[in-house]
Parts: structure tokens; C-alpha cells; sequence
């Protein structure tokens, strides 16, 4: 409206265009009738429309304002992509259990449960076998656990690894247990050529830099038993013996190890407390023994032991041998 | 930081585009307001709209503006949980994980509400707080930090927020659960 006349649009424009030019604003606004739908156009003549967002809307036109469907394409891709939804739930059940596994293998190691975090991490393999965080995890679980080998089975699954903390930490682990088992046969051989001394240091060395094998920490403390045994330090192979038998309480070679050490304590101080318990260890070591071999193994060294509680005559297996056994051979 | 036109991001996540402005719909023909137009998607800003009328009801004004925020929210966890476990944890190539995993992530990244989605909240928000409407009150934070975020957008705070409810919720969920 402009003084009171309605005005179209093209000269409404105009009119607010000159204005503008002169320094001051016109505004207009569109005149609604309300009899005719803005929507469908249609004049409903005197009567009045119900105004909707300030539009008047005839009852047809209204309907569908409320009413407004949702187009089929939406409807077939929604219903489409919750049917593909649930087969792939259905169809990763597999990996929800290897997801599973996974989060019981870390908190297993998080508790330091090596051994049942390595289980759950080989259960992960069967559907991941390539997942660069769960064969270093699971790598990691058997080092930290002495099992080389068992580290090996997850790591030479990839050929290549992305640098990250965890690759460097196991790398590091893996690098310090391979230097400690080549240190381990070096000293193997050394042991084999009568270096008992340089053997069992070279041993203690390999299992300092690698103190989760069991292996490594008992050669190093067999070698050190027996050098123990040589110099007639009786003491420290009674301690080195009982170290070994409490790493493998279930080992009759343990078991048999701290019986020599009390029966060579009973043959130098005569006290019957060490020759009880050397026969209590015996009888153990020989009740443990459950294979032919075992069984084989702990009779000869009960003979020996029993000789030496006997005659109270501290002697080495090569001597006994020599004084005992060769007659037999003939 | 790198820059991408918007064009480009709406038409590679369109779906959550198009969710969103499903989601306004929906809000609309719950409160009965009255829908003129529908857009799902374009190549245009904004990407997708819904032109409905307006309300002085509070309610409906946060239904209608936010509800795109938890159904969009709410579909990302879903399609990603079908995906997060294959794709993130044991890292297996599965197409169809990676498949729900960009679907997931689209919708997540198109959660949040547009300024124009919040105007009327925050028109009536003060005064329905001012009369103790419970609503409008935890509102204020909500619509806050979804302000922030809308705000963050030129950060990737979207595909941020995307990511932090479609791993981390379904994992936290599944953590929980085991």
C-alpha cells in the first residue's frame, strides 16, 4: 500500500528503489487476502481461510501441510539399509566374539595374566589374523611370559609393522629375548667344554637380560648348582637348589636337586635334620616322577644320593660311575 | 587443518544430510506444525532444509530444532556398531563395515542443529527459563555446547563428534558389556 492505494510489485520496487536513492527507506508488504489459498490459489470467495505460518491455506491444502508423507525413496533406503543392518549384525556375531576375546585378553594383561591373555589373543587370530595390535599384544603377552616361540607364532604373522610405542616396546622385548638365547647356547657350549664357570656366568647374563624365561633362569641356576657342587660350597647349592625346586615345585629333578644339597650337607656336619629331609625329598622327587624317564632319572639319582647319606662321601655322578657302575657294565 | 568446500563434504556424507532434515520432518508431523517445503538434499547451502511453521511453544520449538541432533546421534552409534568392531578393533577389510562405517559417520557428522535450526529455541529459551520450564533450563547448557560445536564445524568438531560417538560409544558400550 502506498497512501492508502494498493500498489503491484514491479512498482513497489521501483518506488523502495527511488527511495533509496533519496536517502530514505520504503518498505512494503504483500497484501494477503484471506479468502484465497495461498498454497492452491483458490478463491473461496467471502470466506475466510485459516492462516498457517502467516499463509491463508484452504482445508485441502492444510491436510497436506500436517500430513506431509515421506517420499518412497526415503522410505525403500531407510528400510532398506536396516534389513542389510541386521544381516551384517547377524553376520558379525564371529566378530563380536573376537571383540570379546580381545577385551578379556587386555584385561588379562593389564592383571599380568600372561598365559590367559596369550589364549584369548589366539582365539582374536582366528578371525584377525593380520591386526598389527593383537599380534604385537599377543606377541607381547608370550614374551612377557618366556615363551619365545609362542611369540613367534604371532609375530611372523605380518611381514611388516607400522611403527608405533607398542611395536617399538615388543620389538625391544623380542630383540633382548633373541640376544639372551644366543648368550644362552654359548654358554650351553662353554658347559659342554667343561667352562663351568664361564658357562654359568655367560648363563646368568643371558637370563638377567631376559628374566621371563623360566628356561633361561633355571640353566642359569642348574650351572651355578654345579659349580656350587665343585667347590664344595654346600651352602650356596642348598639355596640354588631350593631357588630351582620353587621355580619348578613340580619338576622331580628340582625336587631330587635339593636333596643332593641336604644330603651333602648331612655328609660334611652329621646332622640327622638334613638326612631326614633329604629322604623326605627323595621320596617326593620319586612320588612326582610320572613318566618311564622321569621315573628312570630320579632312581639313578636316588641311588647316588642314598650312597652319600650312607657313606657320608661326597662324589660326582662320573665318579660314582666309575667306582659303581663300570663292574655292572661288564 | 585442511580446507574443503562444503559442497564436497555435504555430497560425501549426504546421507546424514539427509537424515537430518527426515529427522525435522518427523519432528514437525509429531507436533503437528505445518511443513511448506522439504529439501533432503541439493548441491547448495544449506544442503538440505524443511520450511515449517513456526511455534511459541518450547517444546516443540526444542523438538523440532534439536531432534535432528539425537536421531542422527543415535543412528551413527547404531550403523557404526555394526562396523566399529571389524573395521576398528581387529582391523579386517570388510566392505561392508567400511560401508556402515561411512554411513555412520556421515549421519554423526550431520547431528549437529544449524544456526537457523536453534533461532527459535533460542528466542523462547529465556523467557520459558525465567518461568521455571524444567526443559528449557537443561536446555541451556545442551543448546550451548551444540552452539559451540556448530561453531567448531570449521575445525572438523562434526567429523570429531562423528568419530567420539561412533567408536568410542559403541566400544565403551561393548567394554561395558564383556
Amino acid at each position: 500500500m502506498l497512501t492508502g492505494q494498493p500498489i503491484c510489485l514491479p512498482c513497489a520496487e521501483a518506488k523502495a528503489s527511488d527511495a533509496k536513492a533519496g536517502g530514505y527507506n520504503l518498505e512494503f508488504a504483500r497484501i494477503i487476502d484471506p479468502t484465497v489459498c495461498g498454497l492452491c490459489k483458490t478463491d473461496y470467495g467471502s470466506s475466510e481461510l485459516s492462516v498457517i505460518g502467516g499463509t491463508p491455506v484452504c482445508g485441502n491444502c492444510a491436510k497436506g501441510l500436517y500430513e506431509r508423507p515421506y517420499p518412497g525413496w526415503l522410505k525403500l533406503a531407510m528400510a532398506g539399509l536396516l534389513v542389510l543392518l541386521a544381516g551384517s549384525l547377524w553376520r558379525g556375531v564371529p566378530y563380536f566374539k573376537a571383540g570379546q576375546h580381545l577385551v578379556l585378553a587386555e584385561r588379562a594383561m593389564d592383571r599380568k595374566d600372561y598365559k590367559t591373555a596369550s589364549a584369548q589373543f589366539a582365539e582374536v587370530l582366528k578371525v584377525s589374523p593380520k591386526a598389527q595390535k593383537v599380534l604385537l599384544l599377543g606377541g607381547k603377552a608370550n614374551l612377557m611370559s618366556g615363551d619365545v616361540r609362542g611369540a613367534q607364532k604371532f609375530l611372523k604373522q605380518r611381514e611388516t609393522y607400522d611403527s608405533n610405542d607398542l611395536f617399538i616396546e615388543v620389538s625391544g622385548m623380542w630383540n633382548r629375548a633373541l640376544n639372551a638365547y644366543e648368550k644362552a647356547e654359548q654358554a650351553q657350549k662353554l658347559a659342554e667344554s667343561h667352562q663351568d664357570e664361564e658357562a654359568a656366568h655367560l648363563m646368568r647374563e643371558a637370563s638377567n637380560e631376559y628374566p621371563q624365561s623360566q628356561d633361561l633362569a633355571v640353566s642359569a641356576l642348574s650351572l651355578e648348582e654345579g659349580l656350587a657342587f665343585n667347590r664344595k660350597d654346600y651352602d650356596a647349592f642348598l639355596r640354588l637348589s631350593q631357588a630351582f625346586r620353587d621355580r619348578e615345585p613340580d619338576n622331580p629333578m628340582a625336587i631330587g636337586g635339593v636333596a643332593s644339597a641336604l644330603a651333602c650337607k648331612y655328609a660334611v656336619t652329621g646332622d640327622h635334620q638334613y638326612r631326614t629331609q633329604a629322604e623326605q625329598m627323595l621320596e617326593k622327587a620319586r612320588v612326582q616322577a610320572q613318566s618311564p624317564e622321569a621315573k628312570a632319572a630320579v632312581e639313578e639319582y636316588a641311588e647316588r644320593i642314598r650312597y652319600r647319606l650312607e657313606s657320608r662321601v661326597i662324589i660326582d655322578k662320573p665318579e660314582y660311575d666309575r667306582r659303581f657302575r663300570q663292574e655292572g657294565k661288564r | 587443518m585442511f580446507f574443503i568446500p562444503g559442497f564436497v563434504i555435504s555430497i560425501a556424507t549426504f546421507p546424514g544430510v539427509i537424515l537430518h532434515e527426515a529427522a525435522h520432518l518427523f519432528f514437525c508431523k509429531v507436533n503437528k506444525l505445518a511443513v511448506f517445503d522439504v529439501c533432503y538434499f541439493r548441491l547448495g547451502n544449506p544442503a538440505g532444509y524443511v520450511v515449517h511453521e513456526t511455534t511459541n511453544d518450547f517444546k516443540k520449538a526444542f523438538m523440532v530444532g534439536m531432534g535432528p541432533f539425537f536421531v542422527n546421534s543415535l543412528f551413527c552409534i547404531v550403523f557404526c556398531s555394526a562396523a566399529f568392531m571389524p573395521a576398528w578393533e581387529l582391523e579386517v577389510a570388510d566392505p561392508l563395515a567400511y560401508f556402515f562405517y561411512w554411513l555412520g559417520l556421515s549421519i554423526g557428522m550431520h547431528a549437529f542443529p544449524s544456526t537457523q535450526d536453534m533461532q527459535e529455541i533460542w528466542k523462547l529459551m529465556p523467557g520459558e527459563a525465567r518461568k521455571f520450564n524444567l526443559l528449557a533450563i537443561i536446555s541451556y547448557p545442551i543448546v550451548s555446547l551444540v552452539f559451540v560445536l556448530n561453531l567448531a564445524r570449521v575445525v572438523w568438531a562434526d567429523l570429531g563428534y562423528g568419530i567420539a560417538i561412533g567408536i568410542l560409544a559403541p566400544l565403551a558400550v561393548f567394554h561395558w558389556l564383556v
